[in-house]
């Protein structure tokens, strides 16, 4: 009876051993969320792009007992065939599965002749089998010959074998003339073979780049190791190489190595490197991964990042560990530290985000390697001794797609991808700025500049502003030149009308204009004589300096809110109402109260009345400038930017001009006093808000520990 | 030639009869002596393996323990499979060492903190019953079986040098058998404190020569397979009903489902199965597993009761700082609840699986919770969200604004386009409709239309619509979470408390970092204790509207503690103050939802919103099952997760076919602000128009299958093929939905890929 009732158990249980894999074909679950990066470095949630589709493991192939360390895995194609190679360190062998992850040859038991040993120093671990270890290699490579290429880091040595016959046909060794100086170990960590066929090694313990072998494992050179500097930090490489002597200079470079960690050719040649992190940055910063020509320059540039931009509290940051690029051109970079995989368009867009560290079916404990074949991207995870095969989501694959159409300039074929991804995601930047550009190839500008605008993609909606600009222009032209005339004609009577109002009224000794209240507009013009009627008509009106700084005040918000989207992206709820208080009124007052008090020591005649005046009069120009500035923003685009900043510099100098001859004035300085006076107004400035912060600091420091006394109190009772 | 054929064939008819009849009458002569040839072989290996008396007999159990070592087994009469309480096989077991191995033999695992000591720098200690009270063994402990008036068992345990004594009492019923720790009269003497206390550690465990699964309630529900070799990053140690609010950490890692039942199960290969049921004190329990891997000997499930919590302190001269020493902190209200039980079942034949434990678990639900049957048709289940407090700015002056989403006309014309394209049946959840929107709430006190979604007209409107018909709706508030003070209920007399004594603050967390986002609004927790009391107010108004159905929302999936210096109590404690406040709105509306679906909340219930789709997906994992959907199937509705927002849709639609769970859409008006760099930026493509013909579709599909079982309830579900799985349902209906890219052939039936077959009864 007992053996019916096990019978009818073991039907259910036994037939689906799975030995610990969950099924996830069709899943909707995902032990990690993605996100996208817009313009201000923010992250936003974004549909899952990668999800686990199956998992590698030593049992899975019918193995007895698990991989061992695996540490890399290749992708390539044998005559037509794509052959994918993994690298079981432990194990020392080196699995050969087809495109269908099902294995196709277990190369084991590598072995030496006597003679090859001899002529390559090569250690042999068995003397009876003549084999050979590589428990401690981290990297494999196939070369032109389709010979294994192993990075033996433990073993200090690259060795190439035969595919077919496991034998090792020769090694590279450390190479002694160009290390010699370093007194470093060779200690090869990754390997890649160019399409000449040259090896190219990174070591663990060489900061010095890439090292280049030829086809007969000699050295050639280091490659790779010079970062391409802005021009600020050119500039300063070039004083320092100027006037440091040679030992500092050989200190410089040591103390800023770059670290290349991983590498991948792409099908055109190009070597990308990646590198784990830069010191003492707590985000991913520019130059983590570059794309090198034959020369070594880099041509993703400073402008580009990848990796989380996000900063953490704990220290916790992106750290690349591996690059692949896919037969799509798109990149695939591996962060160990938080377990992610990227991907990147070369020009670092973020197309998708996946991974995480943990115990999940799709989280990994120390992921050391990824590659990709065909659409699947391969992780390998060194601690869960298993690769898992990450296969794109819908989502993702109609983001590549239509990214590569864009690419090919098929634009018709991209838009209908761009609005099936827009109703799968209407958070996502990439696909609006997709959609700007189809409706700008289309010639609907306006609707290009909507999309522009939610992409917030500067450049493009400048373009596409001009184009609907030239056709406003075009439609409207005699309204156009209407209203230019009439507005000439404006300016000419207007300012014909202001020169009136200087000419002294009939009768008596000033003019309308030099009275109270129309005293700022007579000082921008006749600066000496307006200021020197403060002392003897008694005219700074305090009222009108303040209505000139709170129309300051007006203009700054204005240009926060309503500069054009071309010029810049500010976003309404990022407005900082205080700083910007700080940064009008705060400034105006603190620059008072500062020349007040520095004048008074140097014995200046001006009142603080005065003083209040002056500078308020003279930041007129300033202000109108700039609200001038705002409202051509709106008109005009970058490339026309020059002629935005002609007009904010003339006031920017006429202000200046009024400032120092109004301080000159009502102080009677002479002109040199009253640069001096200023400069130690500014110093006074800087005094004064110093002082501040150490306030706000200390009453900060008070008041939390008054705050933690209180809580230790009410705690323990 | 004739005559002897005739004869031969008499003959033969008569062996064949005989036969016939012998073959009909043996089994039954076999089920007679049945139980008393079981248990005669049963009574022989415990003889066997051990000193085993038997203290306890049922209807259907026997109880047999060790008087000096408090091993026992417990023997199902029906099968003769005994279930001991730790594994007989020591010998073999070469690879569990140290503590492990002392703990193989515990029937408790002690956490404890010395509190005389505080500098000690190890945080806490780990000692078991074995090693400390077992007199065999030299030390200074003991174990005390006897024998209780009313028939149960009464273990002491003595720890001896710790100073602690637990005592532990066994029971048995005609169909289960009831473990409890005697919480009451624990003596922890003056120098050590409880922490965590591991119960039954090793009951039912089986060695890596057995096959079968382990059934851990992980989410909707999941298989860990026996032997799986993983050795996995973290050991499964998860709390029941999720983290503690109160308590939270403050870096969030992975994405993970929360345990929603407190049940765990074994299935033994030739053996049958092992069922438990925290019946007390699941609110303050965690469930551990562990599969058979080259460092674990044994595949085990059991519970852990979370005794104290163990926090640091802040003080003075508190640093982060390695080294330094932390101030402890003791919450001292420990546990709150008299008794900790657990009640085992024995399965037995068909019902040795999942299947058999989630029958088991509903009954148990119907007989001692009060879950009636209660389901309704299958529906279209939505969740609309209502107004979105957002900050404006108009010229330097930022304010706060109360964005329309979806007003109230807006509800109106989406459920009317709906049931105009042949959606007969939809299910609505309307979150943000009153008080603030969706966030930065204030207490709910008053249930009042929003002028930024239509006024009081409109929504008179919008209620008659929905009442003339009949529409299955919910307008939510959410009575555990609030985020401003207001007159009355302020977070620091009304929030529940961390163990530092500040206001326990809920924060998103960030996606990238996985860190607390300082710069969006807390969200504070009402104290349990407060919760009837302060939501009084808002029934009157919502009455007043002519309001009758509710939506809990969070009630659901929050559980957390008050760790206030007086007055203060632990998640064991709250659970009962939950299920009242549940148990107080049902008889005050007709019909309650929740979001999420904690199992003290189902039986006042008729809708669960966003049930777990999926089990977390441990690697211990082999697949996951729907154990959640499998015990209210026919008493509870429920709905999948938020389709569009989904990995893959169609795998949604094959799973609320394969759960019979309604299908949900989070739904905002056509015209709805961006609601990309809001707070409610994850639900991205919720506008109605994006996804209204994909759902009208779905739905039809979805209801073809599900109209034909929506009152049934699952009796079986299996994992038929690769990717494939079956349920049945009383009514004999069977479905099969296979999630393969390949079709697949299973029970005479072909199912195409990525799709569903329905096999009508008795076909």
């Amino acid at each position: 009876m007992k053996k019916f009732i096990s019978a009818i158990i073991a039907v259910f249980v036994v037939a689906f051993l799975l030995t610990g894999t969950v099924f996830a074909a069709g899943t909707t679950f995902a032990p990690y969320n993605s996100y996208e990066y817009n313009m201000f470095g923010e992250s936003v949630v974004a549909p899952i792009g990668y999800a686990i589709s199956d998992t590698i493991s030593a049992t899975s192939l019918g193995f007895e007992g698990q991989f061992e360390n695996p540490s890399d895995i290749i992708y390539t194609e044998i005559d037509g065939e794509g052959r994918i190679f993994i690298l079981d360190s432990g194990n020392s062998r080196i699995i050969e599965l087809n495109t269908d992850y099902e294995l196709v040859k277990e190369h084991r038991n590598f072995s030496v002749s006597q003679e090859i040993a001899e002529k390559y120093e090569v250690l042999i671990s068995d003397t009876a089998t003549n084999s050979i270890t590589f428990s401690g290699a981290t990297g494999l490579a196939l070369n032109k010959d389709n010979d294994f290429v192993i990075a033996d880091l433990s073993g200090n040595r690259v060795l190439i074998v035969d595919r077919e016959t496991s034998e090792v046909l020769w090694t590279i060794n450390r190479p002694d003339e160009a290390l010699n100086d370093t007194g470093a170990t060779f200690s090869p960590k990754k390997v890649e073979v160019d399409d000449r066929g040259r090896y190219y090694v990174t070591s663990s313990s060489i900061a010095l780049g890439v090292m280049i072998f030829d086809q007969q494992g000699e050295f050639i050179e280091f490659f790779g190791a010079n970062e391409v500097l802005s021009t600020t930090q050119a500039i300063v490489k070039y004083i320092r190489e100027t006037f440091y002597s040679v030992t500092q200079l050989d200190y410089q470079e040591q103390v800023t190595p770059v670290v290349i960690k991983n590498m991948d050719f792409d099908d055109k040649g190009f070597l990308y490197t990646v590198s784990p992190y830069r010191e003492a940055s707590t985000v991913a910063v520019a130059g983590l991964v570059r794309k090198l020509n034959y020369s070594g320059d880099d041509l993703i540039g400073e402008n580009v990042i990848f990796g989380d931009t996000e900063e953490s509290t704990t220290g916790d940051r992106t750290e690349f560990c591996d690059i692949d690029v896919d037969k799509d051109g798109f990149i695939n970079i591996l962060d160990d530290k938080r377990g992610r995989v990227f991907q990147y368009t070369d020009t670092g867009t973020l197309v998708a985000v996946f991974g995480g560290i943990g115990s999940q079916t799709g989280a990994f404990t120390y992921p050391v390697a990824l590659e990709s074949v065909g659409e699947d991207i391969l992780v390998v995870d060194q601690k869960k001794n298993s690769i898992f095969i990450f296969e794109p989501t819908d989502y993702a694959n109609n983001v590549r797609k239509a990214i590569m159409l864009m690419n090919n300039n098929d634009f018709e074929g991209s838009a209908e991808l761009w609005n099936a991804i827009l109703e799968s995601n209407d958070n996502s930047y990439l696909c609006y700025q997709g959609l700007g550009r189809i409706a700008d190839y289309q010639g609907n500008y306006k609707e290009a500049m909507k999309y522009y605008k939610l992409a917030y993609d500067q450049d493009g909606y400048a373009l596409a502003y001009q184009q609907h600009r030239q056709q406003l222009i075009e439609k409207y032209a005699i309204v156009v030149i209407l209203v230019v005339i009439v507005a000439v004609v404006l300016i000419m009577f207007g300012l014909k009308l202001l020169k009136k109002l200087t000419v002294p009224i009939t009768g008596q000794a000033y003019s309308k204009m030099e009275s109270k209240y129309g005293m700022e507009f007579y000082v921008l013009t006749h600066p000496l004589d307006g200021f020197a009627q403060f002392k003897t008509r008694k005219l700074p009106s305090v009222r009108v300096s303040a209505i000139i700084v709170l129309i300051w005040l007006i203009v700054e918000i204005f240009d926060f809110n309503f500069t054009g989207f071309a010029f810049s992206i500010n976003r309404s709820v990022d407005f900082n109402m205080p700083v910007t208080l700080l940064l009008t009124v705060g400034i105006y007052v603190m620059f008072c109260v500062s020349n007040w008090a520095i004048c008074t020591l140097i014995e200046g005649k001006g009142t603080m009345k005065d003083i209040l005046a002056t500078t308020a009069y003279s930041l007129i120009p300033y202000i109108l400038t700039q609200a001038i500035a705002v409202l051509l923003t709106n008109v005009l685009v970058p490339s026309e930017g020059v002629f935005i900043t002609i007009i904010t510099t003339i006031g920017l100098i006429w202000t200046a001009g009024i400032l120092i001859l109004g301080m000159l004035t009502i102080h009677e300085f002479s002109l040199a006093k009253t640069i001096w006076s200023l400069l130690l107004t500014i110093l006074g400035m800087v005094a004064m808000i110093l002082l501040a912060i150490l306030l706000y600091s200390l009453m900060k420091q008070m008041f939390g520990f008054f705050v933690s006394v209180y809580k230790e109190i009410s705690f323990r009772n | 030639m004739t005559k002897k054929l005739s004869r031969v064939v008499r003959y033969f008819a008569l062996l064949l009869t005989a036969s016939m009849l012998i073959g009909v009458a043996l089994p039954q002569k076999n089920n007679v002596s049945a139980t008393a040839e079981m248990v005669a072989i049963a009574e022989q290996e415990l003889e066997a393996v051990g000193g085993y008396q038997q203290l306890m007999e049922s209807d259907s159990l026997l109880f047999y323990i060790e008087t000096d070592s408090g091993k026992f087994a417990l023997v199902n009469k029906n099968t003769g499979a005994i279930w001991y309480s730790n594994p007989t096989d020591l010998r073999e077991n070469t690879i569990d060492r140290g503590l492990t191995k002392t703990n193989v033999q515990s029937q408790l695992v002690l956490e404890y903190v010395n509190v005389l000591d505080i500098n000690k720098d190890a945080y806490s200690s780990i000692t078991n019953s074995f090693a400390m009270c077992n007199t065999n063994y030299g030390n200074t402990g003991s174990i005390k079986v006897s024998e209780r008036e009313d028939g149960t068992v009464k273990v002491l345990y003595d720890f001896g040098t710790l100073g602690i004594v637990v005592p532990v009492i066994y029971s048995i019923e005609s169909d289960y058998f009831e473990a409890k720790i005697d919480t009451v009269n624990i003596d922890e003497g003056d120098e050590n404190r409880i922490v965590n206390l591991t119960f039954l550690p090793y009951f039912g465990a089986a060695g890596p020569k057995e096959n079968g699964y382990l059934f851990v309630p992980d989410g909707c529900g999941a298989v860990a397979e026996f032997n799986s070799g993983i050795i996995p990053y973290t050991n499964y140690n998860k709390m029941i009903y999720g983290d503690d609010n109160a308590n939270l950490a403050e870096t969030s890692t992975t994405k993970e489902e929360n345990i929603l039942f407190p049940v765990f199960g074994t299935v033994v290969e030739g053996k049958g199965a092992m069922f438990g049921i925290v019946t007390k004190g699941d609110g303050s329990s965690k469930i551990i597993v562990n599969t058979g891997s080259s460092k674990t000997y044994y595949n085990s499930i059991c519970t852990q009761l979370a005794y104290r919590i163990c926090a640091e302190g802040k003080g003075l001269y508190a640093s982060q700082a390695n080294g330094q020493k932390r101030i402890l902190t003791l919450t001292d209200a420990p546990y709150g609840v008299d008794g900790y039980t657990v009640r085992y079942y024995l399965l037995d034949g068909e019902k040795a699986s999942y299947s058999g434990m989630a029958e088991t678990y509903r009954n148990y639900l119907v007989k001692e919770k009060g879950l009636k049957k209660n389901a309704s048709k299958p529906s279209l289940a939505l969740e609309i969200y209502g107004a979105l407090e957002t900050k404006e700015n108009i010229l330097g002056v930022t304010y706060q604004k109360d964005q329309k989403l979806t007003s109230y006309s807006d509800v109106k014309s989406i459920l009317s386009t709906l049931k105009k394209s042949g959606v007969g049946d939809i299910a609505v959840q309307y979150i943000g409709w009153t008080n603030n929107g969706v966030y930065n709430r204030k207490y709910p006190t008053s249930a009042s239309a929003l002028s930024a979604l239509g006024g009081k007209s409109d929504f008179k409107d919008m209620k008659s619509y929905l009442d003339k018909q009949g529409i299955e709706y919910y307008m939510a508030a959410d009575f555990v979470t609030f985020n401003k003070n207001s007159l009355g209920i302020t977070a620091n007399k009304n929030s529940a408390k961390t163990t530092n004594g500040d206001n326990a603050e809920i924060y998103e967390y960030s996606v990238v970092t996985g860190e607390q986002n300082l710069d969006i609004p807390s969200w504070y927790l009402m104290r349990p204790q407060d919760l009837i009391a302060k939501s009084q107010k808002f029934f009157k108004s919502f009455e007043k509207l002519g309001l009758d159905s509710i939506g809990l929302t969070n009630i659901g999936n929050t559980l957390y503690s008050d760790f206030s210096n007086d007055g203060g109590i632990f998640r064991s404690k709250s659970i009962e103050y939950f299920e009242e406040f549940v148990k107080s709105v049902d008889g005050k509306v007709k019909n309650i939802s929740v979001n999420g679906g904690n199992s003290y909340v189902i039986p006042y219930v008729s809708r669960v919103y966003d049930a777990p789709m999926t089990s977390s997906q441990y690697d211990i994992f082999t697949y996951d099952v729907p154990f959640y959907q499998m015990v209210l199937h026919g008493y509870v509705n429920y709905t999948t997760c938020p389709v569009v927002q989904s990995i893959d849709k169609q795998t949604v639609l094959l799973k609320s076919i394969e759960t019979g769970a309604d299908l949900l859409y989070t739904c905002t008006g056509n015209n709805s602000y961006n609601l990309r760099e809001t707070r409610l930026s994850s639900l991205y493509s919720s506008k109605f128009s994006v996804w209204k013909e994909s759902a009208i579709e779905f739905y039809e599909k979805n209801n073809s299958v599900n109209s034909k079982i929506w009152n049934q309830e699952i009796v079986d579900h299996k994992y038929v093929a690769e990717d494939c799985f079956k349920t049945v349902y009383a009514n004999g209906v069977t479905v099969y939905v296979n999630y393969s890219e390949n079709n697949q052939t299973v029970d005479g039936v072909t199912v195409k890929a990525e799709n569903y077959f329905v096999k009508e009864a008795n076909a």
